[in-house]
């Protein structure tokens, strides 16, 4: 089984329809105010320098219907394709102003749109899409797998990350595939990206879109044998985020792969050899991260599987201390996928990243990162 | 297909499925069930994730990823008569076995176009692949320790 970030989104888009129709799940119970409601799958938050909020959604895919041989079945198979991915911000008022639609693409039960936002030297800049080889070499849907930037509402591509990765495929890996996600921009003015599909960071110069490798990052121990490595139990670290302390070190966080075992989700650090080793382990599906005004890491879990299946409103938001151990600030999340600090310590969470038409939303917890935490539970894999 | 297409699927494929189930409990063993092997089944099951994306009642598992499992017996028997059916299967344990060791000879009707398909569980011993055999085939006289 493949394992990458936008299986979350497939799980959850599959896994929470059906429950609505026979059990409904246990209601959150949410400590922070919702601010955004009526979201398509929420990937990106992102507080801009003026304090703004901005928002990426994924849509919902579209009215187009684009004919694919899948890679597994051979099938012909259609997916629907639209221009229903957005980039917004939330007005003083509270109103979501759109400032920008990019493609969406839903395949099976896939949802690719938008998946991250950063803001450089006042420009708008996001990671939308994935490709994958078995699709064809060139990507036939436009702005899959690009850093892209935003002007007056137009996309600019800015670098072909799908390219990058077919010319190198860093993480030898025999699945060539790049899922552009998480953003940081380093003391150059370079924007870093980790790919969640290429198990990669990049680093690309937002002016000349040149892009280069800066680490890509071995699987993690798996339960079952994996085409990708060789028939090995490993599995896809699957990177979600990327953050710069003021020394210049690296971190990226991870979600992990298929079947997301409790514990095997971690953070890494990158020297500026390009050397990687473990910050932070135990965690479980890290969606984001980010670093605080306070010094410290903050990282945000999707929530949880178990051997029993999907554990409702398990989702947390945890302060990594500088031992690397970790303390849970806010529990019981739904389906957390994206996570934003402001100057001041306050955060954005957006939870319900999931599948359904307008269930996600946004909450904002003033004084995050003031919270006592409470101690993480240790949770490392045992296999 | 859509959200509406897809949850109008659901709702039928529960339906079906649970007079399927009943249709199943109806029936009754040709011959003494194995409890203990039943029981190995379900920690095969369970220690092999299966649960994250399958549901199975007796294992008490809630995956919605994948095919449900209560329903596995009677899904069977109309996968390996369709016409669509590419397996080698000519059995309902054959296409349990098949989909275990083999899950990509097939795809589970409306879940062909899923990016995201079951791997092989070949690495699996006899014994444990016999177990979950054993366990889907005769998971309706399942009696757990608490009953």
């Amino acid at each position: 089984m493949r394992s990458k970030l936008l299986l979350t989104l497939v799980l959850i888009s599959v896994m929470f329809i059906p429950t609505l129709a026979q059990d409904a799940p246990p209601p959150p119970e949410l400590t922070g105010d919702i601010v955004a409601t009526g979201l398509n799958s929420p990937q990106g938050l992102f507080v801009a320098s003026d304090g703004t909020l901005w928002i990426a959604d994924s849509g919902l895919g579209g009215d187009e219907e684009i004919e694919f041989i899948n890679p597994n079945t051979l099938q012909t198979q259609t997916a629907s394709f639209g221009m229903t991915s957005r980039i917004m911000y939330l007005t003083d008022t509270g109103e979501q102003e759109v400032v920008a639609q990019l493609p969406s693409v839903a395949v099976g039960q896939d949802l690719i749109g938008t998946a991250r936002i950063l803001e450089v030297d006042g420009n708008l800049y996001a990671t939308v899409g994935t490709w994958q080889s078995a699709l064809g070499d060139d990507a036939s849907i436009p702005n899959q797998a690009q850093l892209v930037r935003i002007e007056e509402g137009e996309i600019i591509t800015v670098a072909d990350l799908w390219a990058h990765e077919l010319a190198n495929n860093p993480d030898e890996s025999t699945n060539v595939e790049s899922h552009p996600y998480g953003m940081a921009v380093d003391a150059d003015g370079m924007v870093l990206v980790a790919d969640a599909a290429a198990n990669a960071v990049w680093r690309i110069n937002p002016e000349t879109g040149e892009v280069e490798t800066v680490a890509a990052f071995d699987g993690l121990p798996g339960v079952f044998p994996s085409e990708f490595y060789g028939g090995e139990p490993i599995t896809d670290p699957v990177p979600t985020a990327v953050a710069l302390n003021e020394d210049g070190t690296i971190y990226v966080s991870f979600l992990s792969g298929a079947p997301f075992i409790p514990g095997s989700a971690k953070v890494v650090q990158i020297d500026a050899e390009g050397n990687v080793s473990d910050y932070a382990t135990g965690f479980t599906m890290l969606t984001d991260m980010q670093l605080g005004a306070d010094g410290n890491l903050y990282v945000l879990s999707f929530g949880m599987f178990t051997e029993e299946g999907p554990v409702f409103n398990s989702g947390y938001v945890a302060r990594i201390l500088e031992d690397g151990s970790a303390e849970i600030l806010i529990e019981g999340l739904p389906f957390a996928t994206a996570l934003a600090l402001d100057g001041d310590g306050n955060g954005y969470v957006a939870i319900n990243g999931l599948g359904i038409p307008e269930a996600g939303m946004v909450v904002y917890y003033e004084g995050l990162t003031d919270m006592e935490g409470t101690a993480m539970p240790m949770m490392e894999m045992d296999s | 297909m859509n959200v509406r297409q897809t949850i109008l699927l659901i709702t039928v494929m529960f339906w079906v499925s649970a007079c399927s189930t009943l249709i199943e409990f109806a029936q009754l063993p040709n011959q003494p069930v194995n409890q203990e092997l039943i029981a190995d089944g379900i920690v095969v099951y369970r220690q092999n994730y299966c649960g994250s994306c399958h549901a199975l009642s007796i294992a008490n598992t809630h995956g919605t990823f994948a095919p449900n499992h209560d329903n596995i017996v009677a899904d069977s028997e109309g996968y390996i008569v369709a016409s669509t059916y590419i397996g080698d299967a000519n059995s309902i344990e054959g296409y349990i076995r098949e989909s275990i060791i083999n899950p990509t000879i097939f795809y589970t009707p409306s879940y062909e176009a899923s990016n995201h398909h079951m791997p092989s569980f070949a690495h699996l011993s006899e014994d444990d692949i016999n177990a979950l055999v054993y366990m889907f085939m005769n998971q309706a006289y399942y009696q757990s320790e608490v009953d």
